[in-house]
């Protein structure tokens, strides 16, 4: 019997978990994590990286106002096309757009609003939508009755209904896009969460809690919401990319986070005669932004929904 | 041919007379002095033969109400329509501000108590029967719009003296008779066929009305197109063109895509940053028209809290502008700056003055700003004009220069009148607007209490009874058993149905009962939903405003208001609305559209077919993209074919579908000119053609191609899901690993036993997409101005027709709870379970 050293078991273990970890990480989605990561930095660093400031025409040289106007003199310049085109600048490395302002800032900044709207909205939904479907799920009867018909009414609803009528009572603004998506999405949580709390309520170690006279709320608070989570957490990332098209769908019918504060739907909507113009780099940067995002959290989200979910782990 | 010639003869003749003033020539109808009045002969034309198409694109929704010259009102009347199917007693024409249109000679008597109209010989309206003074008569009596007040209060009696000769006579002298008359003042000069009017009532008269005018009117789609069809019998001369098409486009960039493909001759609202395309286009011609002049307005300046209350912010904010440089990016050097909000067409107004364009002075206003006590500007919320929301943003770009940062809130045309209107709450005209948004307003005053009748009490107590008996006794629902096992429950289908045939009376009571009170219970959800619905949407409706101080303009009559208030019933108490809302819906009556003048049933099924046809379209092409993609993605995880699958799906989820129509719309429209990017092509559904019911689903399909495509493209990526997902789950029951373990080929037991069980799902899931596809496909109806559901939704939203609005989502809600109560009935069927956990 050979002696084993004393923590050898341990380091075993520590390094088991470590391996777990690394193959968990191999097998993570590394492209959309990066892309992810990169748009966040970006979004937090706006103000240090960005050349220009988002709200303000760029300055014009001498040169660009003689060109343009034929004066030496002018406010701004307009339009002008990314570095590698012929009359781009590296000054505005993408270009500016119809009010001299330089697109590149713009998305930086962009990139701020569109993840919080995204994120704080998603968010805001799944809490409103957690707490209602666990209480729909756990207490039964009429809070069942009641929250769930409300739900399904309000599935029915198409969301610019809301976007809407809330922008016309509100005005327009940023929280206000965050406040309809949370009132848009919080049924889709409340559904799901409901069906998988229908289950877990008749698992033993609910059952047992129940029996050794916990609260309802103590209940619903340590033992459903943390096992909730997992599928939460999916929706969650699956919602962000629905949030940031319907965000620029919000701005196209003009009801989304209000001008000139620049958002990738907005720039998308109202540079959309730009591309009739042929001015594509109007259109196409936002487009590429926003689908680099929506995309990332949709892989994201799958990639979490198959890690999450014991039953879909392996295949 | 042979009509024709004498027609042509009585234009010769009439052509002959009119140089020298038709009226100089006329017997006199009055008696006594009479007054003197400056109205033009009309210009009489050779007849011609009409030819050729004419479409043109207006940028708002088309309404029929337009068509309606009895009910016209000061904001919304556009006399275009009028001067196209209908004709004037006396109207404006280019040559004269008062021309002769159907009277040949008017008088009014010296003392202005007494006018009088001859008609021109031989009118006729579009349907053959003679334009004669009783038509006048009925015309002026049944008038209802702007200032008919004031043409009842002064009216005495009406005087037919035979078919062409009327006398009006005034209780009171009428002095601004004549020019209140005037076709381009009121609608009261426009005369409508009395026979057919009562033939076919207010609402069949705006869908399909005729007049005296050069155009009839064909065939409409309420908001979304008219079509008018020259008229040779019209008096003054045949109309150039045979066919005139307009359509309600109010995409600027759609608007531009038509004009670059050729399917639109002319487009009004071509601004801003479409404009040096079109000037630079060579086979465009662009026309300025006069639409007024620009100014700030900043609602409720004159109250104690807004910053603009002090004049030296005013005139910092008139500083700052730099009034060239704007004209020169907004309108390419089109327009003209000027100093005054009169503008320059108007000199008579200025008294022959010029204003001239005030400074720019940035210092100068930086300065006026800090005396005013704002040094670090301060923040407001900026309305420009509709739809010049570019104008706005340049102009706050240099307000930012002075510190004042702005928000801009492009809202739609009624809601910006709106809300100018109640910035000005010291205007008289507006309080009584104001006052009556609150909802609150009659409600709380006019609840009386009311007695209950005891039979009433115990119905209802029965009532409550039967609910819980049907709600309560186990209070889960199938929905959860639906929800979180809906997996196992399509995998065990068919042993499920073994198992019923087979018969499982449990607890005593026959599986038809337990089927019929299952179905019972789904029923009563379904009610319960739609009825939490119609709440809902009619709360929230009402929050958003008052759709009365939309509809009317700043400083409308408060006669009319409240007129216009009542005949919508917002005069009534909140309660008394919201019980006569059910009570006809229950009836099947969604009400009148505000916007559109006609019931909002009947413009709803006038275009359903049309997103029937889109959501079909859409949803075969989601489909056939998602369902294959996902199957084999399920059979070869992790490969090659499952990430490809995955990726085309997912960037269809991954792009707004304005972005893809647009790409569409600019390759396949405008580059290549392979498709049309207008609407749903000339086929439509025509109730009384029942052979148009099948052709219209086969006919330009051209027009159906991108729009579909980008609608379906969306949806595919969770087709693609749920096929993939499904079919993993049922890959990996029981049934299948032992039907492999028999040694059946991989290729059967994909074909013959996966395939059925993993569908179901998909199909569930479809049906709703389906409808979703139908009912709210807004913003790709937009842009490709697709005459559908889902545009009608947007326009009815942006102009506040409360009625339009709950109709659409009313009937999107009816067909969404239909289905599920359809889905859960197949599952009750299908799986036992169900039935018994009830």
């Amino acid at each position: 019997m050979a002696t084993i050293p004393i923590g050898a078991d341990r380091t075993i273990a520590t390094r088991r978990a470590a391996r777990r970890g690394l193959r968990a990480l191999r097998q993570a989605p590394l492209i959309p994590l990066a892309i992810l990561a990169v748009l966040v930095s970006v979004a937090i660093l706006a103000p240090v990286l960005a050349p220009h400031g988002r709200l303000d025409p760029v300055k014009p040289t001498q040169e660009q106002c003689l060109a343009k106007y034929g004066t030496p003199d002018c406010p701004y310049v307009d339009n002008v096309p990314p570095f590698w085109s012929r009359g781009g600048r590296l000054e505005t490395p993408l270009g500016t757009d119809f009010l001299g302002r330089d697109v590149l800032s713009r998305l930086m900044y962009g990139a701020r609003i569109s993840l919080i709207v995204a994120l704080t909205g998603a968010l805001f939904a799944g809490a409103i939508g957690t707490v209602l479907g666990v209480l729909a799920g756990y207490m039964g009867r009429w809070w069942d009755e009641i929250i769930m018909r409300i739900t399904d009414a309000w599935l029915t609803l198409p969301s610019l209904v809301f976007a809407i009528l809330l922008s016309s009572v509100r005005g327009p603004g940023l929280w206000n896009v965050v406040l309809i998506l949370a009132l848009v999405f919080w049924s889709r949580y409340s559904r799901a969460v409901r069906g998988e709390v229908l289950s877990i309520r008749e698992r033993d170690f609910v059952k047992l809690a129940e029996i050794s006279g916990i609260g309802k709320l103590t209940i619903i608070w340590r033992h459903l919401i943390p096992n909730v989570m997992n599928t939460v957490v999916v929706l969650f990332s699956l919602q962000v990319g629905v949030a940031v098209i319907i965000e620029a769908s919000l701005s196209f019918l003009g009801v989304g986070v209000p001008p000139p504060e620049p958002s990738w739907g907005l720039m998308m909507a109202q540079e959309r005669e730009s591309l009739m113009e042929g001015r594509w780099w109007l259109e196409i940067f936002p487009g590429t932004c926003v689908t680099l995002l929506v995309l990332s959290a949709n892989m994201l989200g799958d990639w979490l929904r198959v890690r999450l979910d014991p039953q879909l782990r392996n295949r | 041919m042979r009509r024709g010639l004498p027609l042509l003869l009585v234009a010769l003749t009439l052509t002959a007379m009119s140089p020298d003033g038709a009226t100089g020539q006329q017997p006199p109808i009055l008696s006594g002095p009479l007054a003197k009045l400056d109205i033009k002969p009309a210009q009489i034309e050779a007849r011609a033969t009409p030819k050729g198409t004419l479409t043109v694109a207006m940028h708002f929704a088309l309404d029929p109400g337009w068509l309606d010259p009895l009910e016209h009102s000061y904001a919304v009347t556009m006399q275009m329509y009028d001067y196209l199917v209908h004709d004037a007693m006396i109207k404006p024409m280019p040559h004269a501000w008062v021309s002769y249109g159907l009277a040949e000679h008017a008088e009014m008597a010296a003392d202005f108590r007494r006018a009088a109209f001859r008609l021109r010989p031989g009118l006729k309206f579009h349907d053959g029967q003679p334009l004669t003074t009783a038509d006048v008569k009925w015309t002026y009596e049944n008038f209802k719009g702007a200032y008919a007040k004031v043409f009842q209060d002064k009216l005495e009696h009406v005087q037919v003296i035979d078919d062409r000769t009327i006398v009006f006579h005034f209780k009171e002298p009428f002095i601004d008779f004549m020019d209140l008359y005037n076709g381009g003042v009121s609608g009261i000069g426009w005369i409508v066929p009395r026979h057919y009017y009562e033939k076919v009532g207010r609402d069949g008269f705006k869908a399909r009305p005729i007049g005296a005018g050069p155009y009839r009117l064909v065939s409409q789609q309420a908001g979304a197109q008219m079509v008018f069809e020259a008229f040779d019998g019209y008096w003054r001369r045949t109309p150039a063109t045979r066919t005139i098409v307009v359509k309600g486009i109010r995409d600027p960039a759609t608007r531009m895509a038509g004009l670059q493909t050729g399917e639109l001759d002319l487009a009004f609202g071509m601004t801003g940053k479409l404009l040096p395309r079109l000037m630079s286009d060579r086979t465009l011609r662009w026309d300025p028209n006069f639409t007024g002049p620009w100014w700030l307005m900043f609602p409720g300046y004159s109250e104690p809290g807004s910053p603009f209350r002090d004049k030296r912010v005013r005139q910092a904010v008139s500083l700052a502008i730099n009034r060239p440089f704007l004209v020169k990016q907004e309108t390419q050097d089109i327009s003209k700056p000027w100093g005054n909000w009169i503008s320059p067409e108007n000199r008579d107004a200025l008294q022959g003055q010029d204003a001239p364009v005030p400074e720019y002075n940035v210092e100068k206003a930086k300065q006026l700003m800090t005396q005013a006590g704002f040094p670090d500007g301060f923040e407001v919320e900026y309305l420009p004009f509709p739809p010049y929301f570019d104008m706005g943003e340049r102009i706050l770009t240099d307000l930012r220069a002075i510190g004042i940062r702005g928000k801009l809130q492009s809202l739609e045309g009624p809601a910006f009148r709106a809300k100018i209107g109640q910035g000005r709450k010291g205007v008289p005209g507006h309080r009584t607007i104001v006052q009556n948004i609150d909802p609150r307003a009659g409600g709380s005053k006019s609840r009386a209490t009311r007695q209950v009748d005891p039979a009433d009490r115990a119905r209802r107590a029965l009532f409550r009874a039967a609910l819980r008996e049907l709600v309560c006794p186990r209070h889960r629902s199938a929905r959860a058993a639906g929800g979180q096992g809906g997996r196992q429950i399509l995998g065990h289908a068919e042993r499920a149905l073994s198992v019923a045939v087979g018969g499982v009376g449990g607890q005593g009571r026959s599986l038809r009962g337990l089927m019929k009170r299952y179905v019972l219970v789904r029923a009563l959800y379904s009610v319960v939903t739609l009825w939490l619905l119609v709440t809902i949407i009619f709360g929230l409706v009402r929050l958003t405003g008052d759709p009365v101080a939309m509809k009317a303009e700043a400083g409308a009559d408060p006669a009319y208001v409240a007129q216009l208030r009542h005949s919508w019933g917002l005069d009534q108490p909140l309660h008394r609305q919201y019980l006569g809302f059910v009570s006809r819906l229950l009836r099947g009556d969604f009400g009148h559209s505000f916007e559109k003048s006609l019931p909002v049933r009947d413009i709803y099924f006038e275009r359903l077919p049309n997103s029937l046809k889109l959501g079909f379209a859409a949803f075969l092409f989601s489909l056939a993209l998602g369902v294959p993609f996902g199957m084999l993605s399920a059979l070869k995880v992790n490969s090659w074919w499952d990430s490809a699958g995955k990726m085309v799906a997912l960037l269809g989820l991954s792009m707004p579908g304005f972005f893809v129509g647009l790409v569409l719309i600019i390759i396949f429209g405008i580059q290549l000119g392979w498709l049309p990017v207008l609407g749903k092509g000339p086929s439509a559904v025509v109730l009384g053609e029942p052979s148009t019911w099948i052709t219209f689903w086969f006919r330009d399909w051209a027009h159906l191609v991108m729009p579909a495509f980008a609608l379906g493209w969306y949806f595919s990526g969770a087709m693609l899901r749920i096929t993939r997902s499904g079919m993993l789950d049922v890959l990996g029951s029981d049934y299948i690993k032992l039907v492999r373990l028999k040694g059946v080929p991989e290729s059967v037991v994909v074909a013959k036993h996966a395939l059925k069980n993993s569908l179901i799902p998909v199909l569930t899931f479809a049906g709703l997409n389906l409808l979703v596809m139908v009912n709210v496909a807004i913003v790709i109806e937009v842009i490709f101005n697709w005459p559908g559901v889902g545009q009608l939704l947007y326009d009815a939203l942006s102009n506040r027709d409360f009625p339009m609005v709950q109709g659409v989502v009313l009937m999107s809600g009816l067909m969404i709870v239909l289905l599920n109560f359809t889905i859960d009935v197949l599952y009750g069927y299908v799986d036992p379970r169900i039935r018994l956990s009830r």
